[in-house]
């Protein structure tokens, strides 16, 4: 019993126990929801599941050499592409030119301006189905979006419809309902910033677009950089907001890697396979993250 | 002297010891069988919102009468979602023990083992298996795994008042159709007689309604005799260039493409969709957000064949279900006359089962009364379940989709589509 209390008591000295009964449930649920399947997905992606007997049965690398011939999987990878690079070129752009405003002096008074930024957060409160209903309405041929295509252009877009014209639509709607969060962590990151190196370049003759080319860019470039790693990852494995607007139409001009995904996996229960996805496309994420900081530690080193 | 501090705390260790003996005797009263445990049976089902919740409890609520020691569970889902919804179910091993089930839905289900044959049971039960309508068996490989709800066709259905303001008569032929939208058309008002429901949103829809309907009307099949694709004939291409017309005409709403079910649901409770492609249930659904709205169906017309889609919704029994004896108790229930007769007026469908075909309010409701000629036609053909039929819709509705942004002539769109369906349906046979 001695030995348990002062085993007990050098515990307690080490480690601060109240944190980490604060800390514990949420590692527990993140190894629940996130690392546990993740685990079994890789072992599962050489097998073939047997729906009738609800069995495994190992197949080798059949599943992707299968997913590597399946001309659906590279236009959906493709489609995600594109999708997920214009999204966050599409962020980092409203979010920039918004925060820089909200940044500004010229505001008559914080009052107005924390009413305009209250406004700006509004698509954010949306959730992505929310949103898809949302703008399915405006979209609609006999909505409001239609109608003023109409009178201005004298020509219906057809925005869900039109294979041309269905991307873009949905990217737009992404867009909107994601900017306010980038607009928030670069509008904290400009604030963050001390007023007294522009002050500095002001006394050195800087004019203001040297001062945000020189200062405040290099300045907020790690932010940036983590905002392109979280907005492509969170674009990549979009599914409700499309699935809802479009499922995957028309003429699987939308059709995203996370409905290849879903139809494999629950729709024709194909769960090996399904699998095969997963642990690409994870891999393949990571890849993608691991390159960039590479990237972007080498040049921050140059 | 006794502390007042003391005293206190004496009371509440005695006030929780009480509360926790009170709990320990009611935890045990079930176990200890003092309490009469109820037997439980979950069914899942989308039809509250097409019927009215209260309806759907009223079902649930006459069989608790007669078994009182059952208590049913709904698990209500709307239409659209109810298939992913049952199927995280039953992959969970949770499956409801009687399940809404639809034929383009049931073999995925089956694949996974979930789908009870219901032959041994309905063999037991003669009686009722003789009540049933004969189109009401529906099966896989000779085995009976899904018992139509209701029977039902798919054909025009119109707003009496529209069509008695402009003195016109619902449709007769294809050819009237086309007149008949013309005389409907209100450019200025940007009002039209028909829309068309090639959503990639319901693949169901535009291959059973816009498609399968038409295409046996002009002489052609889905599937052959062995279960393979045939649709890309002649009558098919035609059922395709047939829309067409229309659109190209100028005879239906713009938009085709992204019009939606619920959207058309809605044009018609506002009066600006006199004309809809749709089955009975059309009549219950819109008039929840219009009570006043009159509907009929157009009568049945003929063109190479007077025949239509004999379709139908249904019920299923899970393999996972504990109670498979009471829940076939409930089961029969939904096709006893009680409730067949009561919901077929209610909801405005031919409920699967002999007594209400041959109820005389058949031939006098304006929904109804055409339904038992299009499913009874000899030339009508049923809804067959196929393979990954979810798949194959999309693929047809997409190349059907195809055709009509240009991409695809008629013929090509189709060929395409059956040459995926034969691999696929091959893969299975």
């Amino acid at each position: 019993m001695s030995l348990f209390r002062s085993l007990v008591r050098r515990y307690k000295e080490k480690y601060d126990l109240v944190g980490i009964l604060f800390i514990g449930p949420p590692i527990i649920y993140l190894f629940l929801i996130i690392i546990y399947p993740l685990i079994t997905i890789f072992p599962a992606s050489f097998q073939e599941y047997v729906p009738s007997s609800q069995s495994f049965v190992f197949v080798g690398l059949k599943q992707f050499q299968r997913l590597f011939a399946d001309k659906l999987f590279w236009l959906s990878i493709k489609t995600t592409f594109v999708f997920a690079g214009f999204t966050v070129i599409l962020h980092l752009l409203l979010a920039w030119a918004l925060a820089l405003l909200l940044n500004t002096r010229w505001w008559p008074s914080w009052r107005v301006r924390n009413l305009f930024r209250a406004v700006l957060l509004f698509p954010w409160i949306f959730s992505p189905a929310a949103c898809a209903l949302l703008w399915g309405i405006l979209y609609h041929p006999r909505g409001f979006l239609s109608y003023f295509s109409q009178q201005l252009l004298h020509t219906r877009i057809g925005f869900l419809s039109d294979p041309k014209v269905a991307l873009w639509s949905v990217l737009l709607v992404n867009g909107w309902n994601w900017y306010p969060f980038y607009m928030i962590i670069l509008l904290g990151g400009l604030q963050s910033i001390d007023r007294s190196l522009y002050e500095s370049s002001e006394i050195d003759g800087a004019n203001r677009f040297q001062s945000f080319f020189h200062i405040t860019l290099p300045l907020m470039t790690p932010l940036m950089m983590m905002i392109v790693i979280i907005d492509f990852i969170g674009t990549f494995i979009v599914f409700d907001l499309v699935w809802i607007m479009t499922k995957g139409g028309p003429l699987r001009t939308t059709y995203l890697i996370s409905f290849f995904l879903y139809e494999k996996g629950l729709m024709t229960y194909k769960l090996g396979y399904a699998s095969a996805v997963s642990v690409f496309m994870a891999l393949f994420l990571s890849a993608f993250v691991a390159v960039y900081l590479i990237l972007y530690l080498r040049r921050s080193k140059v | 002297m006794i502390s007042k501090k003391s005293s206190w705390r004496d009371y509440f260790l005695k006030g929780i010891g009480l509360i926790l003996t009170f709990s320990l005797v009611l935890g045990l009263y079930p176990s200890l069988g003092l309490a009469q445990e109820k037997v439980k049976v979950v069914w899942s089902e989308w039809w509250d919102q097409e019927w009215g919740e209260e309806n759907i409890n009223w079902i649930i609520s006459s069989f608790e009468k007669k078994h009182p020691n059952v208590n049913v569970a709904k698990i209500f889902t709307p239409w659209p979602n109810m298939f992913d919804k049952l199927m995280s179910l039953c992959a969970a091993g949770e499956s409801p023990d009687v399940m809404g089930m639809e034929v383009d839905w049931f073999l995925a289900f089956d694949r996974l083992g979930v789908i009870a044959d219901l032959d041994t049971r309905l063999a037991k039960d003669r009686d009722f298996q003789a009540n049933l309508a004969d189109s009401a068996f529906i099966g896989w490989k000779g085995k009976t795994k899904l018992l139509y709800w209701y029977a039902m066709s798919y054909h025009f259905v119109y707003d009496t008042d529209v069509f008695e303001e402009k003195g016109l008569v619902p449709p007769s032929s294809w050819d009237h159709l086309k007149w008949v939208l013309a005389k409907l058309k209100e450019p200025a008002k940007g009002k039209y007689g028909l829309a068309l429901q090639l959503s990639l949103l319901s693949s169901q829809h535009i291959v059973l309604r816009m498609f399968h309907t038409p295409l046996v009307q002009f002489g052609g099949r889905l599937l052959d005799e062995n279960g393979f694709p045939v649709f890309n004939s002649d009558a098919g291409v035609r059922v395709l260039k047939y829309w067409k017309s229309l659109m190209d005409e100028d005879l239906i709403y713009p938009g085709a493409l992204e019009t939606t079910e619920m959207t058309m649901y809605e044009m018609m409770a506002a009066g600006d969709l006199p004309l809809f492609l749709i089955g009975p249930w059309v009549q219950s659904t819109v008039q929840q957000s219009n009570p006043d709205i009159r509907l009929a169906y157009s009568p049945p017309w003929k063109d190479v064949t007077s025949g239509y889609v004999a379709a139908g919704s249904g019920i299923s029994l899970s393999t996972q279900s504990e109670h498979q004896d009471i829940a076939w108790e409930f089961m029969k229930h939904l096709w006893s006359d009680e409730v067949a007769l009561k919901m077929s007026k209610v909801a405005s469908m031919p409920f699967a089962t002999k007594t209400v075909f041959a109820a005389p309010f058949m031939k006098e409701d304006p929904i109804l009364r055409y339904q038992l000629d299009m499913i009874g036609d000899p030339a009508s053909q049923p809804y067959s379940p196929v393979p990954e039929m979810l798949d194959l819709y999309r693929v047809l509705s997409e190349n059907i989709q195809a055709f009509y942004l240009g991409q695809k002539t008629a013929k090509t769109a189709l060929d395409d589509a059956a040459e995926y369906w034969r691999k696929v349906i091959q893969e299975y046979k």
